[in-house]
């Protein structure tokens, strides 16, 4: 029987359920389809994926709000335990533990590794969202697990990645990471120490596979952190922020007017714009702060009717507060330079 | 803690509707120390895991960052949201609800 491709029309198809809220149509479709004979990694990454891509481009864009993004995240969850009862897969090449990071909240990508792997064979067990390190220290050396994932899907949580992969490590189990949050290759799993960095489920099944023949040497890869400015800046982000706040009621006079709802969500947004650095910081990528971050930022917040060149001011205000931590100074200096362009251009 | 865990987890093991799962997730949410609030209400307080398992508006639960509560949660929450998940799993095949 001829494998049905997922096309751009079932995952639109797919989206509307979502969008209509409507669970029994959406595991509908996707049952049918895995009757039709797609296999499950297509269904999990080309259409559960695919899907909540838009999700999040939806919400970005401000025409979803987070209760429907949160709605359509659990119909697709529900969607993929439909699809999880009907693996039948030996399970038989070893015992793999998923877990998302400690810190990272965001289990769906993880949830849907763990059944692309069981698919392909492997006895998996999914710890959860946010997972203690001190926790998946304790459950993998119980278990005796051949190799643990770690999914991490915003940088502000590769500190907790971090902490997650040593854990591992310190039992002497080989640890692969991705996730979004790892950007496009293995530079930041690499800084982080990780034993394997994966673009996705299947990527990572058969790197988990090829680590059958030959066991990579765990932790041999350094966990290469410059120096302590990341730690040193998230020790004192909080008033960081508060000082930041008083330089932008100096430059940004609208936000006296701003209402108590309003100056939360300035100081949260310093807060993100400082968590964003850190991560950039400690895993000495730069693509997370200036090509990732802030754009997506910018997009946020001109699609909720801001000005583009608050960001600019925003970053502006940390700027005059880092003079104690000169390569966030640098990072957010050329951060500045390219919001002004997307301001001006934009 | 310990003992918040065992009866949600026992809780769980009795449900005949998933909106049962998040009174139970909702109830320990509560016991720990937290509140839930309506995701459409969210602030930065708010951990973003739904507790409504698609059924209804999500819920999310909300707890004062570095308090005793919401270390509490971070401890808890993963592994019994997965528990409840694996529960409302269950039921719904046994309803064959989902296809």
């Amino acid at each position: 029987m001829q494998q049905p491709r997922i096309t751009a029309a079932d995952v639109e198809r797919f989206v509307d359920a979502l969008a209509r809220r409507d669970r029994k149509a959406a595991a509908g479709q996707a049952l049918g389809l895995l009757e039709a004979g797609a296999p499950v990694q297509e269904l999990v990454q080309g259409l559960l994926g695919a899907a909540q891509a838009e999700v999040g481009r939806r919400w970005e864009a401000n025409q979803w709000s987070v209760a429907d993004e949160h709605a359509a995240t659990a119909i697709t969850d529900a969607v993929l335990g439909a699809l999880a009862w009907r693996i039948k897969a030996p399970e038989d090449l070893g015992h793999v533990v998923v877990t998302c990071a400690e810190g990272e909240w965001h289990s769906l990508p993880a949830r849907m590794a763990a059944e692309v792997l069981r698919a392909h064979g492997w006895q998996v067990t999914f710890l959860g969202a946010s997972t203690p390190a001190d926790h998946l220290r304790r459950f993998v050396a119980e278990v005796g697990a051949v190799a643990v994932v770690v999914s991490c899907s915003v940088p502000i949580f590769l500190g907790g990645a971090l902490r997650s992969v040593q854990a591992a490590q310190s039992e002497g189990i080989p640890v692969l990471v991705g996730g979004r949050a790892f950007g496009p290759d293995d530079t930041r799993a690499h800084r982080l120490g990780a034993d394997g960095w994966a673009p996705d489920p299947v990527a990572a099944a058969r790197l988990l596979e090829s680590w059958r023949q030959q066991r990579p040497a765990v932790g041999k890869r350094p966990a290469g952190m410059r120096d302590a400015e990341p730690l040193e800046l998230e020790a004192v982000r909080p008033d960081l922020v508060e000082a930041a706040m008083g330089e932008l009621f100096l430059r940004f006079p609208p936000l006296a007017g701003y209402g108590k709802a309003q100056l939360a969500r300035t100081r949260e947004d310093l807060g993100y714009i400082l968590q964003f650095l850190e991560a950039a910081l400690l895993t000495d990528d730069p693509r997370i702060f200036l090509d990732e971050f802030l754009p997506w930022l910018t997009r946020v917040l001109t699609s909720r009717g801001l000005p583009a060149g608050v960001v600019t001011v925003g970053l502006e205000a940390l700027g005059a507060v880092l003079d104690a931590f000169p390569r966030s100074q640098q990072l957010i200096a050329q951060g500045r330079r390219l919001a002004a362009g997307r301001a001006v251009n934009g | 803690m310990l003992q918040t865990t065992h009866q949600a987890t026992r809780g769980l093991l009795y449900i005949t509707s998933t909106r049962e799962a998040t009174e139970i997730l909702a109830a320990a949410v509560q016991r720990l120390g937290g509140s839930t609030i309506p995701a459409g209400q969210a602030d930065s307080w708010a951990l973003p895991i739904d507790l409504s398992f698609g059924e209804g508006e999500p819920i999310l639960p909300v707890a004062e960052p570095l308090s005793l509560a919401r270390m509490q949660l971070e401890q808890v929450l993963p592994g019994l949201v997965e528990d409840a998940r694996r529960a409302v799993q269950l039921l719904r095949r046994s309803e064959d609800v989902d296809g």
